[in-house]
């Protein structure tokens, strides 16, 4: 690597992953840098979760290797987490935490300074409209309040690097608006977003670099730039259009 | 590039530790009521269960034919105590599996970036704080001991019970993280099993404990003849030496390997079964054995309850196999010297009840995912369902117990006739007693567990007296049982036989447990 280049948040190299018969991951290799807020795209059982389960050291790769801020994932999970803020597609949470308390939780395991725990609590419960909830119990709480807790944790510690696996399912539209130009405050102030959606129109809006993954591999990464020029090559001249043909579905138009 | 660096302190071992002990405490406090929660009914409850357990140990403990000598000065009694504290060993091998992989707890941790070390102590912590609240249960139940005047073997008692918590625990966590530790390296016999290494561990970790829970006991033998000798202190130093190398070995194997044997088990145990593939595959459904007794819309669920239950308790199963087993060997080897009509009673219901509880778990299970909320299957039929399949379950392991404890009584000391028939009354007891647990299990688990020890405890009364009084027990335990099951049932899907419209589960009806995390 040149020394001017950014050292990347994340470097993917070769990851394969296989479920009994089923290849999920097959030799994926890619990098995100500082400031990157990428769109991860893919048809269902693409590869995407397998992907950012890995990253986290939550599945186990087959083979290839990931390193996040320069940190084997592999060799230091623990190490590697502390670099990621990350709100899976099923959630896990405390059920019987309430919302702020599993906040403080989140904050005292990211050791979060003292002095800064209160302020990002009011701020982020404030974000995700949860400060009437703060005191319920999480178990109460809703599908989308749970993900909404679930980001605020993810984001209070504001890791380099959040990992956001269909993270805005099941988000009203005003919670939806306020994360999203909060994410985009985080990519302005250096840190990387890697989203995984299939809400297409606000991730070609959000994101400076898309990965389409297509079967276990990369059928295309495009910046923003090239994504235009891509964009404007389509049916349609959306990512939409674009997402069918590089998935190999163009017979969708016809129907 | 912001980084979040400058806002951290570095997190220590200490403070990682502290945050997972207040929030074990935390979740304790809501989960018991949070503010609300009354301490007098608390205290009843404790008491409740002491008062419990203290007469369980009343009828079950064989007093009156301890008759220790010179060369066997535990007799009968502390013979008792080894085989309570192997069974406390099974229970506590199985939930050291649990607690460090499978609770809902570890999932909701794996995400973060727990110190492995601070990690590995809040398990021990809290699974040695579990065993205490068993090993004190045991002690309390032995309290007649103490009672008839024999303070010297009540302590040997509580001896073995405590050398088999600490030896089970030390034990249990570094033959359960070798396991994940060669599954993750594959470069051994254990690692060679792969994922199913996970499911062996805790057999081969309760194998080495009774080991040691053994010579344990011939401790306490030695002991009680003639204070500490040069064999005591053998005893002792052995099971010192396991201790502590064993927790050696787990601290070292779980800050190396335990993240990815994680990662590993966890893929493992996802698999979940296709809830709504018969459902929407249509057809005749192709019918098995006793499913040509079931309505059609039945089938589905009743199968799909099966295979959750047996997948998710395969090894509580196997120790209820094993635990039948051993008893036969006992009432083989020790004939009625050691063992009461009452306690050969009671022994299938006490064994089902500890290690499968299909009443109970069946409701506990995350049985459906979400979409099959959204089908139309009545709620009356999901219950018949669990209903079904427990009582099945049980009745399967009821069946094992009525030909070990056949041969057992029949060979070993009563006679074929006597055998058959204590064996077939005895292997019955849980069957009933499982459709009124099934009720109780649903609405307060508490409930459950007390009118489980009502049960054992009554049952051990009759056997005691007459073999032929459990016919009566287990006719009222059958019929009150169905008849709470049956006014449980949701009043407007009662009529229906068939699938109903669409209509979530009441939350009211849900066992309290089947929100709670996994």
């Amino acid at each position: 690597m040149n020394a001017s280049e950014p050292c990347p948040i994340l470097a993917v190299d070769g990851l394969k992953k296989t479920y009994a018969t089923v290849v999920a991951v097959d030799g994926l290799s890619f990098t995100i840098n500082p400031g990157e807020f990428v769109g991860f795209i893919g048809p269902n059982g693409a590869g995407k979760s397998t992907t950012m389960r890995s990253i986290v050291g939550l599945l186990e790769p087959d083979a290839g290797t990931l390193r996040v801020d320069g940190i084997d994932v592999h060799t230091d999970p623990v190490g590697a987490r502390t670099k990621v803020g990350y709100v899976p597609q099923e959630l896990e949470l405390y059920r019987y935490l309430t919302g702020e308390e599993l906040l403080r939780f989140v904050a005292s395991i990211r050791a979060v300074r003292e002095d800064l725990v209160d302020e990002r609590i009011e701020s982020l419960l404030t974000l995700c409209e949860l400060r009437d909830a703060r005191n319920r119990l999480v178990r109460d709480y809703s599908g989308g309040m749970s993900r909404k807790i679930a980001i605020a944790a993810a984001l209070i510690a504001e890791p380099p690097l959040l990992l956001l696996d269909e993270s805005f399912v099941g988000l009203d539209p005003e919670s939806t608006y306020r994360i999203r130009r909060h994410l985009e405050r985080v990519v302005e102030s250096g840190r990387s977003v890697l989203l995984s959606s299939h809400i297409l129109e606000m991730l070609e809006k959000l994101c400076s670099r898309v990965i389409v993954l297509h079967k276990g591999k990369i059928v295309a990464d495009l910046l923003r730039d090239g994504l235009q020029e891509a964009l404007a090559k389509t049916r349609q001249g959306d990512l939409t259009s674009l997402y069918l043909e590089l998935t190999g579905q163009e017979h969708l138009f016809e129907e | 590039m912001a980084t979040s660096g400058a806002q951290h302190h570095p997190s220590t071992h200490w403070g990682h530790l502290n945050a997972l002990v207040r929030v074990a405490r935390q979740r304790l406090s809501h989960r018991l009521g949070g503010d609300s929660v009354s301490v007098g009914r608390i205290v009843t409850r404790i008491a409740a269960s002491c008062l419990c357990l203290v007469g369980v140990g009343f009828l079950l403990v064989p007093f009156e034919v301890h008759r220790g000598n010179e060369a066997d000065p535990g007799g009968v009694v502390l013979e008792m105590a080894f085989w309570f504290a192997c069974l406390v060993a099974a229970l506590q091998s199985f939930r050291i599996m649990e607690t460090l992989y499978r609770t809902g707890d570890a999932r909701a941790l794996a995400p973060l970036p727990v110190r492995a070390s601070s990690l590995f102590l809040y398990r021990l912590f809290s699974n040695a704080a579990e065993s205490v609240g068993v090993v004190l249960g045991a002690a309390l139940a032995f309290l007649p001991v103490l009672w008839r005047g024999d303070p010297g073997l009540y302590w040997a008692c509580v001896w073995v019970f405590f050398a088999g918590g600490v030896l089970t625990l030390s034990v249990g966590f570094a033959v359960q993280l070798y396991a994940g530790v060669a599954t993750v390296r594959g470069d051994n016999d254990f690692g060679n099993f792969g994922p199913a290494s996970f499911a062996i561990s805790p057999g081969v970790a309760l194998g080495i404990s009774v080991g040691i829970i053994l010579l344990e006991k011939l401790v306490a033998e030695e002991l009680l003849r003639g204070g500490m000798t040069k064999g005591a202190q053998f005893g002792l130093s052995v099971g010192a030496a396991v201790v502590g190398l064993s927790l050696v070995l787990a601290y070292r194997w779980f800050v190396r390997d335990f993240y990815r044997a994680l990662a590993i088990f966890m893929e493992a145990d996802s698999v979940v079964i296709d809830v709504g593939y018969e459902y929407f595959k249509g057809g005749a459904p192709q019918l098995r054995g006793w499913e040509r007794l079931l309505s059609r819309d039945l089938i589905p669920l009743v199968r799909r309850d099966r295979l959750q239950y047996r997948r998710r308790f395969m090894l509580s199963r196997l120790l209820v196999w094993g635990a039948a087993l051993g008893f036969m060997v006992l009432l083989l080897v020790k004939g009625d010297e050691a063992v009461s009509r009452g306690l050969s009673m009671a022994v299938p219901m006490l064994v089902i009840s500890l290690f499968a509880r299909p009443w109970g778990r069946l409701f506990e299970l995350e049985l459906e995912p979400g979409f099959a909320h959204t089908l139309p299957i009545d709620d009356n039929v999901q219950l018949r369902s669990k209903a079904l399949v427990s009582l099945r379950e049980t009745a399967e392991l009821g069946v094992v117990f009525f030909f070990t404890l056949a041969i057992g009584i029949g060979l070993g000391f009563r006679g074929w006739d006597f055998g058959v028939g204590a064996a077939g009354l005895a292997s019955l007891i849980p069957f009933s007693a499982s459709t009124l647990l099934l009720v109780l299990a649903r609405r307060r688990r508490v409930a459950a567990v007390l009118a489980g020890l009502v049960i054992v405890a009554g049952t051990a009364f009759l056997g005691s007296l007459t073999v032929f009084a459990l016919l009566p027990l287990a006719i009222i335990l059958w019929s009150s049982g169905a008849l709470a099951l049956r006014s449980s049932a949701p009043r407007n899907h009662k009529q229906s036989g068939r699938a109903s419209a669409p209509r979530p589960l009441e939350l009211d009806a849900l066992p309290p447990s089947q929100g709670s995390e996994r």
